[in-house]
């Protein structure tokens, strides 16, 4: 009678449930490919689990998973081969750098799930439809531009709106609470 | 004018639309300009958070199954004994869940024999060893808070296995089934047979009326009952007290009969046991050697005479093993009346009872609504063995392992029924039945490997509504049968998890329900999701076997879900 049981602590997936969000999202702002981000992330918590002995209790985890996030990424600028996770060598190498140098740290990058959820929900319904088309159904501006009876670029502009109204919104919220 | 320019190929960028040269441009542009920087990495952040919260195949629990899936599979080739501890900590964690469960969970709470029981008591050393080397909490491989567990394991260890059993009667004896594990105790019933089988090497055979305390594993206490032991000889030594005797066996068979009274009866078959005087601490003065053929007579005051020995007084192993042949046959044909009487229940929308068809033995014959045949696609599978001899089951144990069925209609509420072995928890989740993919109002039904039965519903995306048990399958809960229901009753608002025919969950629903149930595509025993990304950890295969699935597109009440399992249970 065998049974297998999880390969982690219960304490590891505790971390891994409060840090995998902000993980992602910093994953792709190292220039990872989006069909690559949650690949990447995944590897950064294998490392971690991995190397769990040398992680120094008195040190941040999220800024522990970000360097090891950071390694990862500048291994896959070394491949010689073809470096399918991320968007392009050039950007990816100024967006590692420039988190070493000049690390986002804003409060707004932090943000939980509720808090994005509220200002989400509170967008004008048409923002709203336009991101759940984009980001849920992954349509793309040109396609998104029949549907909505827009231009494509009218469709980026609106996106990058609805994406800084977002922000701004979480920043409030932030402050707020 | 450049800041159009950037907005435009930002725009493009994240709309994962953009040309290598125009990300050339863009990566020149950012490169001179820390405020375009700043703002790409917000704007890809704030992307990258959409897509999460928006995308159903980004999900926090797909992320987070994958992350444990990849660490299972990197740890897979070692730490054999970080998974021995594991095995040893999730029991412990069941133990003291136990004891914080609440009185309707029945089933946990009244296992009388059960086995909330661990040998480990060595491998909690070990453990204790292996967490001096940690300094965070987390670096442990267990799987449950971490808590000083373990103590109150100490008394309550397995000593024997009850192989057999027929015909009990008596109080404590509902969840007496072969194949439980036993610890030192007592059992009492009014009568019916069962043989215990010791560590130690020991095989009894034990009729009641009986009551016989099991002290460990080469000791037992007789108060009362007629019982035959076969004691092999790595075996030897094995002892049973009686009233007015010790007896040690020298590896052989005997039989005792002890009366209510007091007075008792030895009967040497083969080889020889000695006896002692009751509480002389097995002093030589008060031995006696009994042979084979020899039966002596103790009375409740001590004296003892030779008698006749009687060997067809005591029940062999071979004969408790035809009675329980005899026993099973009779189980099976009334579950096969219950089976052909079910096809005409109108409320049947899937019934399969896995009965092999030997034409098509890549079909399984399933039964829907109104007597509709169902064909379940076979995958991998392998027939066996079911709940009785002559009863077939469908072993699922490798990864593809899968039944591919389609169940039509939408329903307000629903019941699900199956009789299933577990040998295993392999997976995050081990499917029962679930649904391709997990789409809106599409009920999965699985056990987690924690051992809990879960069912789930998702209402809208990203608001999903699980309904689950504490934990019911431990290390020694598996390879057993079991009976497991689950009711969704939009009626009465609920959702009742039942584990062998009792109630063992009753949770009202998170939120009214909105909408009909479907199933349509599923597959039982695995999970088919039509997912065009590559993602690792998608498998949730069962290990097991299973023997019969109902699925009633209505409630059903306490007492039905009773019956199908009285009906069932081998």
């Amino acid at each position: 009678m065998t049974v297998s049981l999880p390969a982690v602590s219960a304490e590891f997936a505790q971390l891994v449930a409060q840090q995998h969000q902000q993980l992602r999202s910093f994953v792709r702002t190292l220039g990872v490919a989006p069909d690559w981000v949650d690949d990447l992330a995944q590897e950064a918590f294998l490392v971690a689990w991995r190397e769990r002995e040398s992680f120094d209790p008195q040190q941040d985890y999220g800024k522990w998973l970000r360097g090891i996030a950071r390694n990862l990424v500048r291994n896959e600028l070394r491949k010689q081969k073809r470096q399918e996770r991320l968007l392009h060598q050039g950007l990816a190498e100024l967006l590692v750098r420039a988190d070493e140098f000049q690390p986002q740290g804003e409060s707004w990058a932090e943000c939980r799930v509720p808090m994005l959820r509220d200002c989400v929900e509170q967008l004008a319904p048409k923002s709203r439809e336009l991101v759940s088309t984009r980001y849920g159904d992954g349509w793309k501006a040109p396609d998104l531009a029949d549907h909505f009876k827009m231009t494509p670029t009218a469709v980026r502009q609106a996106l990058t709106r609805i994406r800084m109204q977002l922000k701004r919104c979480i920043e409030l919220r932030t402050v707020e609470s | 004018m450049s800041q159009k320019r950037f907005e435009e190929l930002l725009s493009r960028l994240l709309d994962d639309d953009i040309a290598e040269e125009q990300l050339d441009e863009l990566t020149r542009m950012v490169a001179n300009d820390p405020k375009m920087l700043t703002l790409l990495r917000q704007h890809l952040l704030m992307s990258d958070r959409l897509s999460q919260y928006e995308d159903e195949l980004r999900s926090d629990n797909r992320f987070m199954d994958a992350v444990h899936a990849r660490i299972r599979a990197a740890e897979d080739s070692s730490e054999f004994v970080a998974r021995v501890v594991a095995s040893a900590q999730e029991e412990a964690s069941e133990k003291s869940k136990l004891a914080a469960s609440r009185s309707e969970k029945v089933w946990q709470s009244s296992r009388g024999m059960a086995g909330w029981i661990t040998a480990a008591i060595a491998i909690f050393a070990l453990m204790g060893v292996l967490n001096q080397h940690s300094t965070q909490p987390w670096k442990s491989a267990s799987n449950g808070p971490a808590t000083d567990r373990g103590q109150e394991e100490a008394s309550d260890r397995g000593v024997a296995v009850l192989t057999r059993v027929s015909g009990l009667l008596g109080e404590q004896t509902s969840d007496w089934r072969a194949g439980e594990t036993v610890p030192p105790g007592t059992l009492k019933w009014d009568a019916g047979l069962l043989q215990l089988e010791f560590y130690g090497g020991a095989t009894v055979v034990a009729e009641g009326p009986a009551e016989i305390e099991i002290v460990d594993e080469s000791r037992v206490v007789c108060r009362s009952g007629r019982l035959r032991a076969y004691v092999p000889e790595p075996a030897r030594g094995f002892a049973v007290i009686a009233p007015k005797f010790e007896l040690v066996d020298l590896g052989t068979e005997f039989g005792l009969d002890v009366t209510s009274g007091g007075a008792a009866e030895v009967h040497v078959f083969t080889g020889k046991v000695e006896l002692y005087d009751a509480e002389s601490n097995r002093d030589v003065t008060t031995r006696r050697e009994l042979n084979a053929g020899d039966a002596l007579t103790v009375d409740h005051d001590g004296t003892a005479k030779q008698i006749e020995v009687r060997e067809s007084d005591f029940v062999t192993p071979n004969r408790l093993s035809e009675m329980t042949d005899g026993r099973q046959k009779k189980q099976l044909r009334d579950w096969r009346a219950f089976r052909d009487s079910l096809q005409d229940d109108l409320r049947l929308i899937a019934y399969f009872p896995f009965d092999r068809n030997d034409l098509e033995d890549r079909i399984l014959t399933g039964y829907g609504a109104d007597g509709v045949l169902i064909e379940g696609a076979i995958v991998g599978c392998e027939w066996t063995e079911g709940r009785w001899p002559g009863k077939t089951s469908l072993q699922f144990k490798r990864p593809g392992d899968r039944v591919r069925i389609t169940i039509p209609g939408e329903f307000e509420s629903l019941t699900y029924s199956i009789w299933l072995r577990v040998d295993g928890l392999d997976r995050k989740y081990n499917s029962l039945l679930l649904t391709d993919g997990f789409d809106k109002n599409n009920p999965h039904w699985q056990i987690r490997q924690n051992g809990s039965l879960v069912l789930g519903i998702l209402r809208s995306r990203g608001d999903l509504h699980s309904y689950q048990t504490d934990s019911i399958f431990n290390l020694f809960r598996l390879g057993q049968w079991v009976h497991l229901a689950t009711v969704y009753d939009t009626d009465q608002a609920c959702v009742t998890h039942y584990v062998n025919g009792e109630p063992t969950v009753r949770e009202p629903f998170q939120e009214p329900a909105s909408g009909l149930l479907k199933i349509g595509n599923a597959t039982i025993g695995n999970w088919s999701d039509p997912t065009p990304r590559h993602q690792a950890s998608r498998v949730r295969n069962l290990n097991g076997c299973m023997d019969e699935l109902i699925v009633f597109g209505q409630a059903l009440g306490d007492s039905e879900v009773r019956r199908i399992y009285e009906v069932g249970r081998p």
